[in-house]
């Protein structure tokens, strides 16, 4: 595997509320390589949010990183960057897409004007950053960009407002694109054609793609290698193949087996996971899934590293790492 | 087995434009249809699954079903006596023996009104005579699998899975031999999705109900329904018995669609996107088969002449000129 392109080392994020602190970040260590598609999946409440915030300097005022961890990207320690640092970096470096491309597309402005916009930092004229605009709506597969480029946010359907965002995204070629469950909002047949789209963009650009996504489906479709997150801390991580075929944390292979994509035809029920997440202000001793675990043990009792279970496979687990 | 439920060419249609600025542009459609032609049977005791991408009048149908919004064609029928949704006095018993789940279930509950109250307000609008609330809100709330507790909460207490049971327990307060379902798993975590679908198959046993679950997730309609119908533009495109549709779907559309959905495992990858293109406007359909301007096998015909609904086997029903099946 060639060098990373972000390392998250001992990261640690709580957030400051009436019910005292909300540990929503806990030992987060993940090293993105160049090139690859990353996916990272989990339920709502797992902390996908807060590390993508915490990566993109976004955090809201009242969340509190612990020193002692760090965020390396382009020879600087995210945690640490100044308001001149990110201006460097949000956009051009790195670049995020989200679910709803109506947030990122301004409704009074025209795609040009926006698209010529972020290239502020490019001293060319503005035809030629018109015309690499153009180029990029065309490739993302806007029918027409010459002219529709033109057009303002609301004329485009939600397909295509996506694929916008995603072209503006791509449009100062960053080496990591954030991808936020970007086809959420989307139908199937939509959802697709996105992901394809971002697969093909990625091997063009010569970049890493982090695809955040609650569909393990899409995580199985799109990405090199899984990262899932229980609780705020990072359970399992492995190349997508591992995850799917030999998933180790109790977590994961729940998570695989809920899925109705998983079974055909059904008549027997559904595998759900009984409990739910522990409280975040007052986390329990050991292991946090502990109380929804089948086949928990009394080594569970104390804390969980990540440790190797395999080649390119960490997990949080003690009888996983035994077991196998 | 009985049919509970028939529509018969049902029709809805919404005024798109109106009043002076339809003067001022003579040409521009004013209306546009949501639902063409629709004609299902739901039977007593089975579920069917109503799948659609959005747009493509699902939940307009739902919705048509009790009355919410009126149809302009054709007829709903309800244990074969026609309801006609115009007529308010004519909806009430028919809608004792139908229960709602909304989309939104956050959003459907008010939020100034405890889930005691909330799970009893049918019984307390239809007038149940002789029943204790208090106990029958006890029941209900026992009968989703939620404890009393719950009952003196506020809708925004709950979570997700949560409100959706509480949706439930409003849905069953009559005793509905149907019970309209739309979307009743979105939004929701994997996890807790399976705990929503299996409180709603063993509720269809235990109560005796049918149940019509709308929603635009293949997956989930795959594992609770019997029957499933496949709109696409306000239309049936196809109906049949799930398994047979998932095994060999006939029309090309229905194919695309379950083709679509992201498989978990990575080596099932598919090498592109099934469908292209996006789905076309209500207000300016495609002439002929409306799938024609997306689909792989369009022919000739498929453009010229609208393919007509017709039965394939003694189940299964398809509109296409060339079905795959």
């Amino acid at each position: 595997m060639s060098a990373p392109i972000l390392q998250i080392r001992c990261l640690n994020v709580a957030y400051r509320s009436r019910r005292g602190r909300l540990r929503a970040l806990r030992d987060v260590h993940l090293d993105i390589p160049a090139n690859r598609i990353v996916g990272i999946v989990g339920e709502s409440g797992c902390g996908k949010s807060t590390l993508i915030s915490t990566i993109l300097g976004l955090l809201a005022p009242n969340a509190e990183v612990a020193s002692g961890g760090s965020i390396q990207f382009d020879g600087l320690d995210l945690l640490k960057a100044t308001v001149a640092d990110w201006t460097r970096i949000r956009g051009p470096r790195i670049a995020t897409v989200f679910q709803d491309p109506m947030t990122s597309l301004n409704p009074v402005m025209s795609i040009a004007t926006q698209m010529i916009d972020i290239q502020y930092r490019t001293s060319e004229p503005a035809a030629e950053k018109r015309r690499r605009a153009v180029e990029m709506l065309d490739r993302v597969g806007i029918p027409d960009a010459a002219v529709r480029i033109d057009e303002y946010a609301h004329r485009f359907s939600g397909g295509m407002r996506q694929r916008i965002a995603i072209a503006m995204a791509l449009l100062m070629r960053p080496s990591l694109l954030i991808a936020d469950e970007p086809t959420t909002a989307l139908d199937v047949t939509l959802e697709a054609q996105i992901v394809h789209l971002l697969k093909s963009l990625k091997r063009e650009l010569d970049g890493s793609i982090l695809f955040v996504s609650h569909n393990l489906g899409l995580i199985a479709e799109l990405c090199d290698e899984v990262v899932v997150m229980y609780a705020g801390e990072v359970v399992e991580h492995a190349t997508v193949r591992d995850l799917f075929h030999r998933p180790r944390h109790p977590y994961t292979r729940l998570l695989l087996a809920c899925d109705p994509a998983r079974v055909a035809e059904g008549g027997g029920p559904l595998q759900t996971i009984p409990g739910g997440l522990p409280d975040l202000a007052a986390l329990p001793q050991g292991c946090v899934f502990r109380s929804r675990c089948p086949d928990g043990i009394d080594a569970c009792q104390a804390q969980q590293p990540m440790r190797p279970a395999a080649a390119d496979h960490e997990v949080r687990c003690v009888r996983a790492v035994h077991h196998g | 087995m009985a049919e509970l439920l028939e529509l018969d060419g049902l029709g809805v249609r919404y005024r798109v434009m109106g009043g002076w600025r339809a003067l001022l542009t003579p040409k521009a459609p004013r209306f546009v249809d949501a639902v063409l032609d629709a004609t299902l049977q739901v039977r007593a005791g089975e579920t069917y699954g109503l799948v659609g991408e959005s747009g493509s009048g699902k939940t307009t149908l739902a919705r048509a079903i009790i009355g919410l919004v009126p149809h302009s064609a054709g007829q709903v029928r309800f244990r074969g006596r026609a309801i006609d949704g115009r007529v308010d006095s004519a909806m009430r018993p028919v809608r004792r023996e139908i229960g709602m789940m909304f989309q939104d279930p956050v959003a459907s509950l008010s939020p100034r009104k405890t889930v005691g109250s909330l799970v009893v307000e049918p019984l307390r609008i239809h007038g149940a005579k002789g029943k204790n609330l208090a106990e029958e809100a006890q029941r209900l709330i026992r009968i989703v699998g939620l404890d009393a507790g719950f009952l003196r909460m506020y809708p925004h207490q709950l979570s997700g899975g949560q409100a959706r049971r509480v949706g439930v327990a409003r849905a069953l307060a009559l005793g509905p031999a149907l019970v309209i379902a739309d979307e009743p798993t979105a939004g929701l975590d994997v996890s807790v999705q399976g705990e929503v679908l299996n409180l709603l198959a063993s509720l269809r046993q235990s109560q005796n109900m049918a149940l019509l679950i709308v929603t635009h997730n293949l997956p989930v309609v795959r594992h609770v329904s019997d029957r499933i119908g496949i709109m696409y533009l306000g239309r049936l495109v196809e109906q049949g018995p799930t398994r047979e549709v998932f095994r060999k779907p006939a029309h090309p559309y229905t194919a695309g669609l379950i083709a679509a959905v992201p498989q978990p495992d990575p080596d099932l990858r598919r090498a592109a996107p099934p469908i292209e293109g996006e789905i076309p406007s209500l207000r300016n359909r495609p002439s002929g088969c409306e799938f024609h301007t997306r689909c792989k096998f369009a022919r000739e015909r498929c453009r010229a002449e609208a393919p007509a609904y017709r039965a394939l086997g003694d189940a299964r029903g398809v509109s296409c000129h060339f079905p795959l099946a």
